[in-house]
């Protein structure tokens, strides 16, 4: 599996749905069903702690010397 | 007079004063929606300016005149010097004037009619563009859902940019936000919005592009109706998403856009999700995948469960069992009839016992009764006849026998 802290929030948040829907459907075998678990928490935890530490970045384009008011 | 004043108290109709009446018709003409939002056009008549800076004219055709006054906040910014005689086009909303008793026109916007006709030329160009189809629905794109570059332009010092920060601080902070400065208002405007547009789009990096502006006159949003501008939104790579002025004011850059939202925090807040219902969704699916996994150990549990019971019928243990439980039983049946048998014997051989005991004439002798026998052949006497006087017999009791010597007979029984 991928590793955690390389994953966006976008990426995370998605494949934690896709993760959700996977346990739901109750197919899994035992053992794939915990790592499945497993990873969900982990992915749910991720995007968690990128909101936590999230700080809005503000940058500003050069533009060109008419572009002042 | 005082008849008449009687008479309405006393059915309740109470007479208006002239300042009640006319703080009522006050607030009839000013809510009325139609009258807060008013271009009129009329030629101009009457015309004074005062020291104060404030314009007074009427408005007239053939039939009717309104009084417009166009207070010096906005008269400061007129381009254009009215004169009576000239066809105006003005903007504003209709007020009541208590002191007279007139309503008249609260002018914001005053300009010659016909040419420069604003809202001429925005309904031309309007047409225009949707006759191109560039307002059509089909072509407007989705926005991503979650935009990891904004690109925002609007001016470096502008109300509207630090509302849409603020909303992105508080909403969705994983953003990162590219302000690419232009000026919003003025001749210049519109070539600095275009060339602010494709400065994003030129990057590989942004992913929706905010166009905003605060509220203002319909002057101050005039950049926002300019053709190049459109066709540089219709042109853009990314989505495109306009906040200008309030909720009412519609541009062309709004119809262009590919979502039009009626404030610049609006658009802030149309193209990032909260964080507060990101977390709450992250804490469903939390629970979620409990509530699985719970499900999933269950199953396993019962599946468990069910093959140890099956198991269980399968052991030899089981099978020993209830072979020992059958020995038990048959050895216990066996004892049972055995012993059924005998006591069956046994009181058998006591009934016959019995039975013998009671045909024996040894207990008729304990009984007191003797056997007689004639001493000569040993022959059982049963009758007086077969004795006669001399005779010698023996006798025989229970417990022994003696003989003796029949002395007399009688043939009759006692």
């Amino acid at each position: 599996m991928t590793e955690l802290s390389e994953l966006s929030f976008e990426e995370a948040y998605s494949q934690l749905e896709r993760t959700v829907q996977r346990l739901e459907q109750g197919d899994l075998a035992l053992q794939q069903a915990i790592e499945t678990y497993e990873w969900g928490v982990r992915l749910a935890r991720h995007c968690a702690a990128l909101l936590d530490t999230a700080e809005l970045q503000v940058e500003e384009l050069l533009a060109g010397p008419a572009a002042v008011d | 007079m005082d008849t008449e004043l009687n008479r309405t108290a006393a059915t309740g109709d109470k007479p208006w004063t002239v300042s009640s009446l006319t703080r009522y018709i006050t607030g009839v003409l000013e809510t009325d929606r139609a009258l807060r939002h008013v271009w009129l056009q009329g030629e101009i008549s009457n015309l004074r300016q005062y020291g104060s800076g404030h314009v007074y004219f009427d408005l007239k055709d053939s039939q009717a005149a309104i009084h417009c006054v166009m207070w010096r906040s906005s008269a400061q910014w007129l381009q254009w010097q009215p004169r009576n005689g000239d066809m105006a086009l003005t903007h504003g909303r209709i007020s009541v004037y208590a002191p007279q008793g007139a309503y008249q026109l609260v002018v914001d916007q005053l300009r010659p009619a016909g040419v420069g006709d604003l809202h001429a030329q925005f309904e031309a160009l309007r047409d225009r563009l949707k006759a191109e189809g560039l307002f059509d629905a089909g072509r407007k794109r989705p926005l991503p859902p979650f935009p990891r570059v904004l690109g925002i332009v609007t001016s470096r010092q502008a109300a509207a940019l630090r509302d849409v920060l603020n909303v992105l601080h508080r909403r969705y902070p994983l953003a990162r936000v590219l302000l690419s400065p232009c000026l919003v208002q003025g001749d210049q405007a519109p070539a600095q919005i275009v060339a602010a547009i494709r400065r994003l789009d030129a990057r590989d990096d942004v992913d929706v592009i905010l166009l905003v502006r605060g509220g203002g006159s319909i002057e101050d949003l005039w950049a926002f109706n300019d053709e190049g501008v459109a066709r540089a939104i219709v042109a853009c790579r990314r989505p495109v998403v306009t906040g200008v002025g309030h909720e009412t004011d519609f541009t062309i850059a709004d119809f262009v856009a590919d979502v039009r939202a009626p404030t610049p925090s609006a658009a802030a807040e149309l193209v990032v999700r909260d964080q507060a219902d990101l977390r709450h969704h992250l804490a469903a699916c939390d629970q979620r995948l409990q509530e699985a996994l719970r499900r999933r150990l269950d199953r396993a549990r019962h599946a468990l469960d069910a093959e140890e019971r099956h198991l269980h019928r399968q052991s030899p243990t089981t099978r020993i069992e209830t072979a020992r439980q059958q020995v038990d039983d048959l050895t216990r049946r066996m004892a049972q009839s055995l012993a059924h048998s005998v006591a069956l014997q046994r009181s058998h051989v006591a009934g016959m016992q019995a039975r013998l005991a009671a045909l024996s004439p040894l207990a008729t002798l304990e009984r007191g009764y003797a056997i007689v026998r004639r001493h000569d052949d040993g022959s059982l006497v049963r009758s007086v006849a077969q004795v006669t006087a001399g005779d010698r017999l023996a006798v025989q009791v229970h417990d022994g026998t003696f003989d003796v010597q029949v002395e007399t007979k009688n043939d009759r029984t006692l």
